[in-house]
């Protein structure tokens, strides 16, 4: 027996001798073969001394894999230690913890800009996966054959969230308006409604002006609307509307922050099992269950809170595959999965009944109605806020690969069920519009005002939804193609692919969908355009043709030199993308309702006043009359066979270089058309661009009517599935990669495109001119730099620092550093008029060009970004000249920077711990928000516009412990 | 306790390494007896070399799972190839999939070596991060009990997100929106790429790869500069052929390497790892950068 203290200290000098892993890996000689070398060295037979060596080794070879039962026939069949045993006999995994805390964070700069010095975050997330054959004791021994990983992962976390917004101030939630000034931060005027009356003295064959007003309203005295003018329901909401805390300004603008917090809750986990029917039949079974909860914040300490209710996640899913190799050359796979996800914001809803609460009465829901006042933040949750949908996907997929020759070829098969079980509540409590112009003087621009509406109760556009049950959707897709690569000589690959696909219709699970059909009489109005009903009155149960489509791609791999070390790679393709489900109750309608009460003319009354409740429905539902949906909006599946189409090609160049480097030049361009667009967009029932020569009259209803093509109902509602918008896409890449050696790896990477469209963004002036809409489109950053890298510390034994082994090398051994590093340019500017005064024939206005005036700045910066004065409101009934998005003008650059810091603690050969220290933004940049871009006309500007209200961003930590086994 | 501090005391001040044997490949064209070796500035003695023109052992590993038409392709490559080495030549085959299997021992039959590489399947789940230290041993032992030269090349088509290990790191919960575990999803990679290279610093025997199906995703970049360090290390190569028409070329590059190694059989006094420097008629020649001694080996 060793004496304890001479044991501790022969210890301590074996671990300064040597680092952790060497000692294991003396254990790790196999011995079946220690003796194999001395054994060995024996003479064999009469053969030449080279001979009998190779002979040797064979036999030691033979030896050695036979004691580790590697030979053919042998199994495993029980967990091996020694050397010669692999990983797969036995159980491996890793468990792990990410820790962040706000403690170890920099102050948001959006917080630190606004007062705050800290941003709550408490996040634990905690899990662990193990993976090996799948052994239960005395009763099934796996090993080589069946195959088990199972993942949990688990979060608790509560996090900051920061908003800034713009509300009334405090006096003027009390209707007192006498510090109301515009966006130049003159004083604006607020009118009272019930004083309005026709100017006797009005020019009609001159322009509405405040020199010549079609009608003339009084001013409310003092700017302050008497206590008993509130409207009771404005006023019960009022209530629930949070006082300004700050004053970012400019003006009375930016006076509420917020920083509430989110918490989120998630657990899942992924289990999957392999099992090996013989050498030629593989078997995987995959299910996937995650459930969260997430409380949104509560921007609003109230129940008419802005942000969205809170949340249930539910995921399901499970997938089984088979795949055989049926000879050598042919392989056959088949697959089934099942997917079901689930999002609830209708099971955590408290059972209050707020409209009634409010008294809001004639709306069927209970949770709180969306109030919006032009100019301010709102109060309660957006439109279809409220919902309970579940997605199921299942999906088979079948496919034979075999080779001939030259040729490999592959047939695929795939058939998809696709159902959306989704009860999506889009108002059910209303959802109601207060703008200026109830409060303004009618045709005048920048009078009257949003909230001042609201605290009169008269909605300029109120929209309540009524139904009664959930909408069951289902598609079907097939896809069947044949490809063939074909290696036509040891420098020339090519590859050729046809697919067809065959998209199916959107159905409804019980017919209940209808459709606006322009080329049905209106029973109503007499006129063409009214609603069908799936499955009635000889319509189908479907409003989409069943589309066929052949995708064909052509691809080639070329080494044009000798040493092959560059090559070519192209590629041509046509691809069609399907005309998608999407969530609500979008073409319900009869089965579902949408009331719509319409102003007469919304300059001078309301179409709702809030004290006087929402009118009903004439019938109950379903109402399956062709005018069901009379002056309202329509929804309407486009019964057109087009479907986006992109005709996509790629040219890549890419050279091998000495010291492990790779360039690559990339080129590639996508034509798209047929893209799909909503119905705001595609503009079916818009009043042609000349009408807007009539000038003031537009804002009469029933004039308006009478331009629109369809006369009889509001807009032609698409749901993004009208397939007309076209696109254009063109990149150019260059990246440089270093495989690791030294220990650095990196891939770096500078890119430029342009994507240009005729329907993105904010919506178009002119649907029947597209051409004029042709512009680049939003959000599309043109230069993109990223660089990603790995650098192992050079320290430690075989590294070219403190190489030595010892206690001191092995604590600074094993560091590695990796980060991501990007930069974005800014994506182009999309600027805004302030005022619209088209009669609502022109939805989306753009702005005019100051002739000679330069939209740049010399040195841009949060004070100037760009020349606002470049820019005017178009007049009043006339179209804006700039381009939809700005030519030249970019919003702010994009940076980002994250560090990761790793330990690796070998604990034996199997085992180790990495200690992580990840910084996000670890330069803790703040990224400048986008400009102000709303201009103003000549006489009343934004004095803020072309200004960036402060920056956003800030360093987050995150401390990880893995144990690896 | 004055039996542990005389203990402790003759562990700290014996020398750190007794006399060691160990191999080493090499490549240079200069005769054998031109070689000098320097262990972190140390000089150490050539006991023998094995030169180029002597017999060989190839270890083939397959760990092809998908791509039957390039795994078919650098089959015949590497028959080929071996053919035209010629009968000092030998070749075993092993299959990686679920567990190292030896399907051939080393022979020098090319026709039957041709119809077992055509006899099996490609099929089932990479296996190569798992068997890489296994074969390594195996062919360090191998390698250890005969002077021959020895080299393992892996032909490999196998992707990160295809191992039964999770190395990818999959969303468990998507509704996890604040996630940043996974920005950094290489590490899982990284740190299993590490735990090979460790173990396989102390390799005597030269690993090559040909992998069949080079991807350009972030991730399996991450795992093919993981292969390329086994090959490192080791003093091999690692090639990665984006498509097919390169694998033939590739395949051949690779056995032309291995058939140009030469094997030196080195004594020195050490201990664990250390730079190695050959230098031939004081040039100096390729081989592998890092040597352990004294844990393994003969």
């Amino acid at each position: 027996m060793i004496p304890g203290p001479v044991f501790a200290v022969t210890a301590l000098s074996l671990l300064l001798a040597a680092p952790a892993y060497a000692a294991s890996d003396a254990v790790a000689v196999s011995a079946a073969a220690v003796s194999a070398p001395t054994a060995a060295k024996a003479p064999g037979r009469a053969d030449s001394p080279e001979l009998s060596q190779i002979r040797l080794a064979v036999e030691t070879f033979r030896r050695i894999t036979a004691a580790a039962r590697l030979q053919p026939g042998q199994r495993s069949d029980r967990l091996q230690k020694a050397g010669a045993s692999g990983r797969t006999g036995s159980w491996h995994g890793r468990a792990f913890e990410y820790f962040r805390n706000d403690i170890l964070d920099a102050v948001p700069h959006e917080v630190v800009q606004r007062g705050g010095d800290r941003n709550l975050r408490r996040r634990n997330q905690f899990g662990f996966t193990v993976n090996g054959p799948v052994v239960v004791p005395r009763l099934y021994n796996g090993r080589r054959s069946s195959f088990f990983t199972f993942s949990y992962e688990g979060t608790r976390e509560r996090v900051g969230r920061s908003y800034l917004y713009t509300l009334p101030t405090a006096q003027q939630r009390f209707g007192d308006f006498s510090d109301l000034v515009d966006r130049a931060g003159r004083p604006r005027t607020i009118f009272d409604p019930r004083s309005t009356r026709r100017n006797p003295v009005h020019d009609p064959s001159a322009r509405v002006s405040r020199s010549n007003p079609e009608y003339m309203r009084d001013a409310f005295p003092g700017n302050r609307i008497p206590g008993h003018r509130i409207d009771r329901v404005a006023r019960a909401a009022n209530e629930l509307y949070p006082e300004p805390n700050t004053s970012v300004g400019p003006f009375l603008r930016n006076n509420y922050w917020s920083n509430p917090s989110e918490r989120n809750t998630p657990d899942g986990f992924i289990a999957r099992l392999d099992h090996n029917l013989g050498d030629t039949q593989k078997i995987n079974v995959t299910a996937r269950s995650s459930d969260g909860f997430s409380d949104t914040p509560d921007i609003y300490p109230t129940a008419g809170n802005f942000g969205r209710p809170d949340r249930l996640f539910r995921n399901r899913a499970l997938t089984v595959s088979d795949s055989v190799s049926l000879t050598p050359n042919v392989t056959y796979n088949a697959q089934a999965g099942t997917d079901i996800q689930v999002v609830d914001t209708l099971s955590p809803v408290s059972g209050r009944n707020l409209p009634g609460e409010l008294g809001l009465e004639g709306v069927n829901g209970s949770v709180f109605p969306a109030l919006r006042f032009r100019g301010y933040v709102g109060l309660g949750p957006s439109q279809r806020s409220y919902l309970r949908n579940a997605l199921a996907k299942i999906e088979i997929s079948n496919n034979v690969i075999f080779r001939n020759g030259n040729h490999t070829w592959t047939v695929t098969s795939d058939t998809k069920f696709l159902s959306w079980s989704t009860y999506e509540l889009d108002a059910p409590s209303g959802s109601f519009s207060f703008d200026d112009r109830i409060t303004g003087l009618p045709g005048i621009n920048n009078t009257g005002d949003g909230f001042a509406t609201f605290l009169l109760g008269q909605a300029g556009r109120a929209l309540a939804t009524d139904q009664p049950q959930p909408t069951y959707l289902r598609r079907r897709a097939f896809e069947n193609s044949v490809s063939d690569q074909w290696q036509v000589s040891p420098n020339l690959t090519l590859s050729v692919r046809v697919k067809i696909r065959a998209d199916g219709p959107r159905l409804e699970k019980y017919d209940r969908q209808s459709s606006f059909d322009p080329a049905v009489t209106n029973p109503g109005a007499g006129s063409m355009g009214a609603l069908v009903f799936a499955g009635l009155n000889g319509t189908g149960r479907a409003f989409q043709p069943f589309r066929v489509r052949t995708e064909p791609r052509l691809g080639l791999s070329w080494s044009p030199t000798a040493s092959r070390n560059t090559v070519v790679r192209g590629t041509l393709l046509r691809t069609y993308s399907t005309v998608g489900l999407r969530t609500g109750p979008f073409a319900t309608q009869g089965f579902t309702g949408r009331r719509l009460p319409l102003s007469r003319n919304r300059q001078l009354v309301p179409a709702v006043v809030l004290e006087d409740g929402f009118p009903p429905l004439p019938n109950p539902l379903p109402d399956l009359r062709g005018d069901f949906a009379n002056n309202t909006d329509v929804d309407m599946i486009p019964r057109t066979g087009a479907q986006p189409t992109l005709s996509y090609g790629l040219v890549e160049i890419e050279r091998k270089l000495p010291n492990g480097l790779t360039v690559r030049a990339r080129g590639r361009t996508t034509r798209g058309r047929d893209m799909l667009i909503g119905g705001q967009i595609a503009g079916l029932n818009r009043a042609p661009i000349e009408v807007l020569a009539y000038r003031d009259r537009l804002n009469d209803e029933s004039f308006r009517r009478s331009v629109r093509p369809y006369p009889h109902v509001q807009q032609i509602r698409m749901n993004y599935q009208y397939p007309g918008g076209k696109y254009r896409y063109d990149e150019g890449s260059l990246n440089l990669q270093k495989r690791t050696g030294d220990g650095l790896s990196f891939d770096l990477e500078y890119s430029y495109r342009n994507r240009w469209d005729d329907y993105s963004g904010p919506g178009i002036q002119n649907p029947r001119d597209r051409r004029t809409a042709w512009a680049r489109t939003r959000g599309t950053r043109p230069q993109r730099f990223s660089l990603s890298y790995t650098y192992e510390l050079p320290f430690g034994p075989g590294k070219s620092m403190l190489a030595r082994s010892g206690l001191w090398t092995r604590l600074v051994s094993d560091w590695s550093v990796s980060g991501f590093t990007s930069w974005y340019s800014g994506d182009p500017i999309v600027l805004e008029p302030l005022f619209n005064n088209t009669g609502g024939t022109v939805p989306y206005l753009r702005v005019d060009a100051v002739p000679g005036a330069d939209p740049h700045v010399r040195s841009p910066g949060p004070e100037r970004w760009f020349n606002a004065e470049a820019f005017v409101d178009p007049p009043d009934f006339a179209l804006g000249g700039v381009p939809r998005t700005h030519p030249t003008l970019r919003n702010p650059n994009l940076s980002n920077h994250d560090v990761a810091l790793t330990k690796r603690v070998v604990l034996s050969q199997e085992q180790s711990v990495e200690v992580l220290v990840q910084s996000f933004n670890f330069l803790n940049h703040g990224n400048w928000r986008d400009p102000d871009t709303v201009i103003g006309p000549g006489g009343a500007r934004n004095v803020n516009a072309g200004r960036i209200i402060g920056s956003r961003g800030g360093r987050v930590m995150q401390l990880g412990l893995r144990y690896h086994f | 306790m004055p039996v542990g501090v005389l203990t402790a005391l003759a562990l700290l001040l014996a020398p750190r390494g007794a006399a060691e044997v160990f191999k080493t490949p090499v490549w240079s064209d200069r005769p054998a007896s031109s070689f000098e070796v320097v262990l972190d500035g140390s000089p150490a003695t050539v006991q023998s070399v094995q030169s180029a023109d002597t017999h060989l052992i190839l270890l083939l590993v397959l760990d092809t799972v998908s791509r039957a038409d390039r795994a078919a392709v650098a089959r015949t490559a590497v028959i080929e190839k071996l053919a035209d080495l010629g009968p000092k030549y030998y070749a075993g085959i092993l299959t990686a999939q679920d567990g190292l299997e030896v399907q051939q021992a080393p022979i020098r039959g090319r026709k039957r070596l041709r119809q077992k590489l055509e006899s099996l399947d490609v099929r089932g789940v990479p296996g190569l991060l798992d068997v890489v230290v296994q074969t390594s041993r195996i062919a360090d032992e191998t390698l250890g009990a005969a002077d021959v030269r020895l080299a393992v090349l892996f032909l490999t088509d196998g992707e990160i997100e295809d191992y039964r290990g999770d190395y990818t790191i999959p969303v468990v919960n998507p509704s996890d929106r604040s996630d940043l575990s996974r920005r950094f999803r290489s590490q899982l990679i990284l740190e299993r790429v590490r735990s090979i290279t460790d173990s396989l610093a102390s390799a005597q025997a030269p690993l090559f790869f040909l992998h069949l199906a080079r991807q350009y995703d972030d991730l399996n970049e991450v795992y093919q500069s993981g292969i390329s360090e086994f090959a490192r290390v080791t003093g091999g190569r690692a090639l990665f052929a984006a498509g097919v028409q390169e694998i033939a070329a590739m395949a051949e590059q690779l056995l032309d390497e291995i058939a140009a190694h030469s094997v030196l059989t080195i004594e020195a006094d050490c201990v664990g790892l250390h730079r190695l420097e050959v230098r031939a008629d004081g040039a100096s020649a390729r081989h592998k950068e890092v040597v352990r001694c004294g844990q393994s080996g003969s």
